[in-house]
């Protein structure tokens, strides 16, 4: 009974791809001369390098993903251009709500439905220890496209010091972001660009003093200031570890200790540098005591309705303060000595499950091109950063994605964003310490009374190590993070 | 005559078993068989992704023994919880059913406005709920001040934010209402007109009548919500992600972080089944309690 | 009583029913209104009670990015299958549990009790995998089946308390009469308990086409996707596009808005049934 149910399923697929494969096959191929010739000349060189038939018989592959409707609709005009090239190829896109992405992709592996391809997020990395996806180094071995050093090095998710789930696919970085009006209106200067002339600590409080301002219309610096009715706050930012981390290293402290035996949030270096970010909110009152970040108004709504001047996040927010219609800018964190930050973000990862392992790789290449269509590079033109060197070095590639002139990106963006990163990275905290999605939920919620002033940093970090030593188990990388 | 009720008592059987046996079914496929297979996983440290391997009862020592830290810490947050809600959505929602049930006109309408908080999906009203309630600029506390009482922190702070989810919780409440309303239905009218022509007032009306009729549905609602509450999830998992300081750990948002964010599926089903055990108690006292005042006309 | 009395508790009834109605009506207002923003004016402060600029563009955009007529017709044919499933079985089962007196009863009430108890985050998986092992991939049967099979606890425990409070005298009278426990449960349970059954109906409606996480796990193609997941694909935690999942919130709500008015009618209907009874 099974065997012919599986037969006839069998029968009437073979049916169905040959009949598909015969009516489109000819439209198809006319699409292809059509679209490469419109599409710049990055994808026709990759897209002639390989052979446009790689196999006789027609290959799907599936690739799970998440994203917002920008996103998708990236992803999905990528892979229409993707099929257009190579017409064998069949992509069955899933888009898979975020929140619940792991359980459906558990679910799918669960049932031997395992994806071809994958966003991935630092789960990735277990995957990679559990033998479930292919070693990057091992796929780019002998091939051009993939060598190593076309890439940052601070951006590769590894699970070992040689085994790799590859780049980043998806660039972000933690970025100062400004409401300018806000500052002309309490006749304060604009945020510095340069590395070189960011502001200290001091001076950051000083600026978001001057911009706090009570229901009275008096400034945090006046004494008569009253704390209890704020209209508007200096400086917001989320309390997450992207935020204080870029500090926490540029101050000497690090994630880990020194020996990356335990956690080394609780050391004074690190220590002080959150209990600076509580005192925004406790001590000087420019900062709004509700952090959470599901309570959090998101930085383009804090800038435009002026609930905040200053708003430090990751730069995913830049989308959305461009089509804010305010007039925002961006500035260097305010970090003077020692500048230190990261790039961090989800990357793609091929399932040693697939069958179609050259075909996958094709769309690999192809989904992280930030030229493979139009709505890809839009997504590489307000969200995300490259992450391949040469969109870093070459002046004009620099330009295709970071120039000032395009519409999502402020004065000074280049310097603020893109050099101050490129120049000051280590490998991002998320990526490089082990186990770290269960030692920051032990961090972040301890934290929690430090930002409420309950304790202070040093006292609530002390108190968590306990817990948060029996998890640490060093670095990928095997440096300090 | 004793041939006969035998005979009768057969037949009941056979019906008794035919009438369930769709459900019968069901329970073996959709409940038993899984919680089998999630009793065995409990006892391993499965991930899903790998196979698993027996570990005896790590799972459960590790709960027991403190070595968890967030155990002890959710199932108190989800009793607190549990113990606020269950009495405040019981005694709001009847409450609202008997005013909807009396004669006013546009009845209908009224009971649809009722509902309607309820069908609002989850992540609209929590968006909705967030806004109103941050402690800096939401509509709550600029209201407070503005008649001159002190701000709250609502869901921001750790002594408040179970109280917070507690009232939120009465505008969801829809269902538990219309089950009410439901049940008031079987309220004869007889019995009602009877004080009446008595000169029982609203109280006795309440308390001699109403309220003793409507103990099976009473009964019913108190036993769901205190399953359902000890299952509460989305709230915490979509507003307060456990926090500040695990103080809106829920105990099931605390199991599905266990399961599908650090992938322990093993020690997740340890968590549940201790969860199975302890609603278990509570139900079976609820219902070796029902014989002291919940009244069955058909029995 | 006194006759200004009655009319003062008139008053005083009106009064809450009509701000407890306002209070109930003010987030599905918020929720349409902030449907029709841009994504920065929904949080401003102090809130904006009407959009600066009305987006009815925010709904075609919403239509644009996700096929939601699919996820409509997906999501009837759910409900259809399932509420009618739900309806029949469980008070089937109820009444094998509240009105037949058998051996297995009240072991197979305390199992179906037990199934409630249990977090569905460690059945979801198993469960998925067993109907992977039978054969359906990709499949709205496994979403439809355990309808049929008895349509979940809630609803048999339910329905199972409104049969207990209806006088035996009634299945004892029709039983001396020579009718079967199949008449009994037509002609005399159901007509007395179309208020419970209603319930019943809507809240196994309201449920399956609120669920997400089952059509999540189940279904694999865009295409099969029902309206509540369609909504969910708005969720995250760097998504801030707020105004377009107002608006897919409004499109999930208003088919339960239309059947719920429909819905209450029964209800009410039950009020006239009373009068046979006690």
């Amino acid at each position: 009974m099974k065997m012919k149910k599986s037969k006839i399923t069998a029968l009437i697929l073979a049916v169905a791809l040959v009949m598909s494969g015969c009516s489109s096959s000819d439209d198809k191929t006319q699409q292809t001369t059509d679209t490469t010739a419109q599409t710049s000349t990055n994808t026709v060189t990759e897209a002639t390098t390989v052979p446009k038939t790689t196999s006789g018989d027609p290959v799907e592959i599936t690739f799970t993903y998440w994203g917002s409707g920008a996103e998708k609709e990236a992803i999905e005009a990528s892979i229409a251009t993707f099929e257009d090239a190579y017409p064998n190829i069949k992509v069955k896109g899933m888009h898979i709500p975020s929140e619940d992405f792991l359980t459906k992709l558990n679910a799918m592996i669960a049932a031997g439905e395992t994806p071809d391809i994958s966003y991935s997020a630092s789960w990735k990395c277990q995957f990679g220890e559990d033998g479930l996806i292919y070693n990057f180094f091992d796929l780019a071995k002998g091939d051009p496209d993939l060598s190593v050093d076309k890439y940052l090095d601070t951006c590769w998710w590894n699970w070992s010091p040689t085994e790799s789930a590859g780049p980043i696919m998806a660039n972000v970085t933690t970025s100062l972001m400004y409401n300018a009006d806000m500052f002309k209106e309490a006749n304060v200067d604009l945020p510095p660009t340069t590395v070189d002339s960011a502001w200290s600590w001091e001076e950051f409080v000083d600026v978001a003093q001057q911009l706090t301002i009570d229901s009275s219309g008096r400034n945090a610096k006046d004494p008569n200031f009253d704390s209890n009715n704020i209209s508007q706050y200096g400086i917001m930012f989320s309390p997450n570890w992207n935020v204080y981390m870029p500090f926490v290293y540029s101050n000497g402290g690090g994630y880990l200790n020194e020996d990356m035996t335990g956690l080394g949030l609780n050391d004074p270096a690190a220590a002080k540098v959150i209990q600076n970010f509580a005192d925004l909110i406790n001590v000087y009152h420019v900062a709004p005591t509700a952090i959470q970040s599901n309570s959090m108004p998101a930085a383009a709504t804090a800038l435009a309705s002026k609930q905040a001047a200053m708003y430090i996040d990751g730069s995913w927010n830049h989308l959305d303060l461009s089509k804010a219609g305010i007039n925002w800018g961006v500035g260097v964190l305010p970090i003077n000595q020692n500048y230190t930050t990261f790039l961090d973000g989800g990357s793609l990862i091929v399932f040693k499950a697939t069958e179609h392992l050259k075909e996958t790789m094709l769309l690999y290449k192809w989904i992280t091109n930030p030229e493979s269509s139009a709505e890809i590079t839009e997504m590489f033109r307000t969200i995300w950063l490259p992450v391949q060197k040469e969109y870093y070095t070459d002046a004009k590639k620099l330009d295709f994605w970071a120039s000032e002139d395009l519409p999502a990106r402020p004065t000074g963006f280049k310097d603020a964003v893109v050099l101050s990163t490129y120049e000051n990275q280590v490998i991002a905290t998320e990526i490089d310490v082990k186990n770290f999605n269960e030692i920051n939920t032990l961090v972040n919620s301890s934290l929690d009374q430090v930002w409420s002033g309950d304790k202070t940093a040093e006292e609530a970090m002390t108190e968590v190590k306990d817990q948060v030593d029996s998890l640490v188990d060093g670095t990928y990388s095997g440096n300090r993070s | 005559m004793k041939n006969k009720m035998t005979l009768r008592k057969k037949r009941e059987n056979i019906a008794g078993f035919f009438f369930s046996l769709p459900c019968i079914i069901g329970f073996i496929m959709f409940a038993a068989i899984p919680m089998m297979v999630s009793l065995g996983l409990s006892f391993t440290d499965y991930n899903v992704i790998n196979h698993s391997t027996f570990v005896g009862l790590d799972n459960y020592s590790k709960l027991f023994n403190g070595d968890d830290p967030y155990f002890y810490k959710s199932l108190k947050v989800t009793i607190y919880y549990v113990a606020l809600s269950v009495p405040t959505s019981i005694i709001f929602s009847f409450s609202i059913a008997m005013l909807l049930n009396r004669d006013i006109k546009g009845k209908g309408i009224f009971r649809t406005l009722f509902y309607l908080p309820s069908i609002v999906p989850t992540v609209a009203i929590s968006a909705i709920w967030l806004w109103v309630l941050n402690p800096d600029f939401g509509l709550a506390n600029s209201i407070l001040k503005s008649i001159g009482l002190s701000p709250s922190r609502w869901l921001t702070s750790e002594a408040t934010v179970i109280p917070t989810l507690v009232f939120i919780n009465l505008w969801t409440t829809g269902s538990t209402m219309v089950i009410f309303l439901a049940g008031m239905q079987d309220v004869p009218r007889q019995l009602i007109e009877a004080v009446e022509i008595d000169g029982g007032g609203f109280r006795t009306k309440l308390f001699h009548v109403i309220v003793p009729m409507m103990t099976p549905t009473i009964f019913y609602n108190v036993v769901m919500g205190f399953i359902s509450g000890f299952q509460v999830f989305a709230q915490s998992y979509i507003m307060t992600s456990g926090g500040p300081n695990n103080s809106s750990l829920f105990y099931v948002f605390y199991l599905y972080r266990e399961a599908f964010q650090f992938m322990r599926m093993g020690s997740a089903c340890s968590i549940a089944w201790v969860l199975f055990i302890i609603i278990m108690i509570f139900t079976a006292i609820l219902f070796k309690l029902q014989n002291k005042w919940v009244y069955y006309g058909g029995e | 009583m006194g006759k200004a009395k009655k009319i003062l508790n008139k008053i005083i009834v009106y009064i809450l029913v009509i701000f407890g109605g306002i209070a109930c009506l003010i987030p599905l207002l918020w929720m349409f209104r902030s449907s029709l923003m841009n994504s920065v004016e929904i949080f401003m402060t102090p809130p904006k009670v009407f959009p600066s600029k009305v987006l009815w563009s925010n709904f075609t955009e919403v239509f644009e990015l996700y096929p939601f007529l699919t996820y409509y017709k997906n999501s009837i044919i759910l409900v259809v299958l399932i509420v009618f499933g739900t309806v029949i079985t469980s008070s089937l089962c109820a009444y094998g549990l509240a009105r037949i007196k058998w051996v297995g009863r009240n072991i197979v009430f305390a199992c179906i009790m037990g199934s409630m108890m249990l977090p569905f985050a460690v059945t979801l998986i198993p469960t998925f995998i067993m109907f992977r092992k039978i054969g359906f991939t990709d499949s709205i049967i496994p979403l439809i089946v355990p309808a049929w099979l008895g349509g979940g606890a809630f609803y048999i425990f339910l329905l199972r308390q409104f049969f207990m409070t209806i006088p035996r005298d009634y299945d004892e009278a029709a039983y001396i009469d020579g009718a079967g426990h199949l008449k009994i449960y037509m002609k005399i349970i159901l007509p007395l308990t179309k208020p419970a059954m209603a319930v019943v109906g809507v809240f196994s409606f309201l449920n399956t086409w609120n669920d997400f996480l089952g059509p999540l796990v189940y279904l694999n193609s865009e295409s099969k996707y029902t309206v509540a997941l369609g909504l969910q694909l708005f969720t995250g935690v760097y998504r801030s596009e707020w105004n377009l999942m107002m608006a897919a919130s409004c499109l999930v709500v208003i088919p339960v808005i239309i059947v719920f008015i429909i819905g209450q009618r029964y209800f009410l209907e039950g009020l006239t049934m009373s009068g046979v009874k006690g």
